[in-house]
C-alpha cells in the first residue's frame, strides 16, 4: 500500500505528471512532509513554498484527502494513512 | 458621445414598424444601476404577468450595463431580458463576446424589441440609424452562415452580430442567443422568445465610445484593477491556462459532479473528458478573450476530425458528458459545436436529454417512440449527437425534448427524474456536496442556475475564504450577500469571472468613478438587494409560488451513493427559514409591505 497522489490543473500540464505513489513509510505521513517530497519534482516545486509558507494569501491551494479538504481537516499538519488519496490543485476558478 | 447620465432607450415596435428613443428617469439609473437592474425593472413596466412567453407582448430587452464598452475590465457584458418560457419567470442571459459593448457604441443603453414581425427580419443599428431589414433568406439558417451571409450582405468593417439559430425559430424552450459566432447569452429560452417575434439577428456598429464622468479618475482605477487581475493566480493564470474546465476534476474528486442525471456524483472517465485532457490530446489550440478582458477563459478548439470552433466550458462539458454518462471527448466537443450553430442552451440541452436516458433507463420511454432514432442510453455519443440535432427541429422525438426537462418527465408522470429548479434544468455542482449552493439553486430568481449566488467559491474553492460545504449555519447569509453582489456586478456589464479576484470596495470604486453617482457601499449592496427583490416581486407577478424555492426530490432526499460526498444529501429546511428571514420576507417566502417600501419597490 501507499498513499495515492493526484496532480490537477496546470500543475499536471507543468510536470507531466497525472498521479504519484509514495510510500506511506510507518502508515501514515504528515501532509507538509508529502508536499515537501513532491515539491523536489520538476514542475511541481510550487508545491515546496506551499509546504513551507502554509497557507497563502488570496485564492488558496485546493489540497484534498479523500476528497475533503485538508483546511477542514488539520491543515498541512493533517496525518494521510497508508491507502489514502490527495488531490492537488493550484489556485482554481470558474464556472 | 460624452457621458451620458440617463438610460437610453431604443424602442423597436415590430408589429408597427416604428421605431421610437426615450430615456428612463435619473432615479431608476441610481437605484437599478443599468444592465441586468435597469432591463428588469423596464421589463417590469411592460408586462402584467399573465402574458404567454411567446406573445407579442413579451418584450425583449438587450440590457448594457453603465460599464458596457468602456475601458473597464471585462466590461462588454450584456443581458438579454424577457419573459421565459422555460420557466414563465424573469428570463435574463448574460453574454460576453463584442456584441454588447458594440451596442453601447451606437448610443444606445436599452434595446427594446416589442411585437411580431410579420415576415422574418433582423434589425441594423448604425449609431443613429436603425433600419428593419428581410430576412427570409436566413430563416432556417444556422448561426454561422447567419452571422457570415449578414456580414456579406452588409459590407460593414466592425459589425457584431448576435443572432438565433433554428432552435430559436423552432421555439424551442431553451433556445438561446449566440453573438460574435461563440457567445452566448445561454439560459431560460431567450432565443426562442427572439424566434417567436420572427427576429432572426441584431446587428450593430457604433462609432461613440462611451465616456466617463471623470476619465482620468476611471482610466486610474481601471489600471489598478487589471493588474489586480493580472496578478491573481486564478485569473491570471489559473482561468487563461485552462479555462474554466479545470473545474472538471476539482468537482469530482470533491464527488460532486453530478452524473447520469444526477444518479450519482462521481464520473468514472472524468480523466478522459476534463480540462486537462482537452489539453493533452491537443484539442486546444488557443484561449481568447471578451472585449476588454485580461482573463481570456475561453477555448479555440479544433478535433482531428478537422472540426473547429470553441469550447467546450466547463458547464457545457459537463451537460454533454458527465450528465449523460459520455466519455467521449471528441463527441462531447462536437455536441458543443451543434449547440453553438443551432443556438441551443448546452446545460439545458444535456440535461433534457439526461432526464430522457434515465426515463428509458427506467422503461418508461420505449423504444419504439423515438421513431428510429438511436436509444437513449446514457453514455452513447450517437444519441447525444442525433438527439441534440433533432430536437433543434423538433422533429421525430426531438419534439418532446424541446419542451425541456420538467415537461418531457411530467409527460411520462415522472416530474421526480426533472433535475430543475422552477422549470430550469441545473447546472454541474450536485448541492449535495455542497450545501450553500443548494440554497443558491432552491432560490434562484431564475431557477436551476450557478451565476446568480457562486457559493462554489467559497465552499469548495476557498475564495475569498474556505467554508465547510457541509456546514449549514451561515449558509443563508453568505448566499444573500453573493446574490446581492452578483446582481450589482451583473447590472455595471462586467463579468462575474472578475470576482475571483475583486472585492465589493473594487466594483464600488469602478461604478463611482465612471458614473460620479457616489454610491455607499451600502448603497451599492442595496441596489443588489433591490435588484434582487424586484426580479422575485416580478416572478411572484407572474404566477411563482414561493413552494417551488425548492430542488428535485432526489436531491433532497437520496444520500449520494458514492464517494466522498456518500450519504448526504440537501438539508434545505435548515438554511431556507434563515434565508428568507434575512431578505425580509415573510416564512411563506413573500418580501414584507416593509422590505418592498425599504427598497423603493411598494409600486411593483
Amino acid at each position: 500500500m501507499a498513499i495515492d497522489v493526484r496532480i490537477f490543473g496546470p500543475l499536471r500540464l507543468d510536470s507531466g505528471l497525472k498521479a504519484i505513489s509514495i510510500d506511506a513509510l510507518e502508515g501514515q505521513r504528515r501532509l507538509r512532509d508529502i508536499l515537501l517530497e513532491l515539491g523536489s519534482l520538476k514542475g511541481l516545486e510550487t508545491l515546496r513554498a506551499v509546504a513551507t509558507e502554509g497557507r497563502e494569501e488570496g485564492a488558496p491551494f485546493i489540497i484534498l484527502v479523500d476528497g475533503k479538504n485538508c483546511m477542514l481537516l488539520q491543515g498541512l499538519d493533517t496525518l494521510v494513512k497508508d491507502g489514502q488519496r490527495i488531490s492537488v490543485f493550484p489556485p482554481s476558478g470558474g464556472g | 458621445m460624452g457621458f451620458s447620465e440617463k438610460i437610453r432607450v431604443l424602442h423597436v415596435d415590430l408589429s408597427s414598424g416604428q421605431i421610437k428613443r426615450q430615456e428612463l428617469d435619473d432615479e431608476v439609473a441610481r437605484k437599478f444601476i443599468g444592465g441586468r437592474g435597469a432591463g428588469t425593472y423596464l421589463l417590469g413596466t411592460l408586462l402584467k404577468g399573465q402574458e404567454d412567453a411567446f406573445s407579442p407582448e413579451n418584450p425583449l430587452i438587450f440590457a448594457t450595463g453603465p460599464l458596457t464598452g468602456t475601458a473597464a475590465p471585462t466590461g462588454g457584458r450584456y443581458m438579454a431580458i424577457c419573459k421565459s418560457p422555460l420557466t414563465n419567470l424573469v428570463a435574463c442571459s448574460n453574454s460576453g463576446g463584442q456584441f454588447g459593448a458594440e451596442l453601447k457604441r451606437t448610443g444606445t443603453d436599452l434595446l427594446l424589441i416589442t411585437g411580431k414581425a410579420s415576415e422574418p427580419v433582423y434589425l441594423l443599428l448604425e449609431d443613429e440609424k436603425t433600419e428593419i431589414r428581410p430576412a427570409s433568406h436566413l430563416w432556417g439558417r444556422d448561426t454561422h452562415f447567419t452571422t457570415a451571409a449578414i456580414k456579406k450582405e452588409l459590407e460593414m468593417e466592425g459589425a457584431k452580430i448576435a443572432c438565433i439559430g433554428p432552435a430559436g425559430e423552432n421555439l424551442v424552450r431553451f433556445a438561446c442567443i449566440i453573438n460574435d459566432l461563440h457567445r452566448a447569452a445561454g439560459r431560460s429560452g431567450v432565443g426562442a422568445v427572439m424566434g417567436s417575434k420572427n427576429l432572426k439577428a441584431v446587428v450593430v456598429k457604433g462609432s461613440s465610445r462611451p465616456e466617463a464622468k471623470d476619465n482620468e479618475l476611471f482610466m486610474d482605477v481601471v489600471k489598478d484593477r487589471v493588474k489586480t487581475l493580472q496578478e491573481n493566480p486564478v485569473t491570471g493564470q489559473g482561468l487563461p491556462s485552462l479555462g474554466t474546465k479545470v473545474l472538471d476534476n476539482i468537482i469530482n474528486e470533491h464527488g460532486a459532479y453530478p452524473t447520469r442525471n444526477f444518479q450519482t456524483g462521481v464520473f468514472e472517465s472524468t480523466d478522459e473528458v476534463c480540462g486537462e485532457a482537452l489539453v493533452e490530446k491537443g484539442y486546444l489550440k488557443k484561449n481568447r478573450g471578451c472585449y476588454a478582458c485580461p482573463i481570456k477563459c475561453a477555448r479555440v478548439t479544433e478535433l482531428p476530425t478537422g472540426a473547429k470552433g470553441e469550447g467546450p466550458e466547463y458547464e457545457s462539458g459537463w451537460a454533454l458528458g458527465a450528465a449523460v454518462g459520455v466519455k467521449d471527448l471528441i463527441a462531447i466537443t462536437e455536441a458543443n459545436y451543434l449547440c453553438n450553430l443551432l443556438g441551443l442552451d448546452t446545460i439545458s440541452c444535456g440535461l433534457t436529454l439526461a432526464c430522457a436516458m434515465e426515463l428509458f433507463e427506467k422503461g418508461i420511454i420505449k423504444r419504439e417512440e423515438l421513431q428510429g432514432g438511436p436509444a437513449l442510453e446514457f453514455g452513447s455519443s450517437e444519441a447525444l449527437v442525433f438527439y441534440t440535432q433533432k430536437m433543434a427541429y423538433r422533429d421525430g422525438f426531438g419534439k418532446n425534448l424541446a419542451e425541456g426537462s420538467l415537461r418531457l418527465a411530467k409527460s411520462y408522470n415522472a416530474p421526480e427524474l426533472a433535475m430543475a429548479v422552477k422549470g430550469q434544468e441545473l447546472p454541474a455542482y450536485d448541492p449535495r456536496g455542497v450545501q450553500g449552493q443548494g440554497l443558491s439553486y432552491a432560490t434562484s430568481n431564475r431557477g436551476g442556475c450557478h451565476v446568480r449566488g457562486y457559493l462554489i467559491a467559497p465552499e469548495v474553492l476557498g475564495i475569498p475564504e474556505k467554508l465547510d460545504p457541509q456546514a449549514t449555519e451561515g449558509k443563508a447569509h453568505w448566499v444573500k450577500v453573493f446574490q446581492d453582489l452578483t446582481a450589482v456586478i451583473d447590472s455595471m456589464g462586467m463579468c462575474l469571472f472578475t470576482s475571483f479576484a475583486l472585492g465589493a470596495e473594487d466594483y464600488l470604486a469602478l461604478l463611482n468613478a465612471f458614473t460620479g453617482r457616489g454610491y455607499t457601499l451600502e448603497e451599492m449592496m442595496e441596489c443588489g438587494e433591490r435588484i434582487w427583490n424586484l426580479e422575485r416581486a416580478l416572478n411572484i407577478r407572474f404566477g411563482m409560488s414561493p413552494e417551488s424555492d425548492t430542488l428535485p426530490e432526489r436531491l433532497l432526499k437520496e444520500p449520494m451513493p458514492e464517494g466522498p460526498q456518500k450519504g448526504n444529501t440537501v438539508r434545505l429546511s435548515e438554511m431556507l427559514p434563515e434565508y428568507y428571514k434575512l431578505r425580509g420576507w415573510d416564512e411563506n417566502g413573500i418580501p414584507s409591505g416593509e422590505t418592498l417600501k425599504r427598497l423603493g419597490l411598494d409600486q411593483v
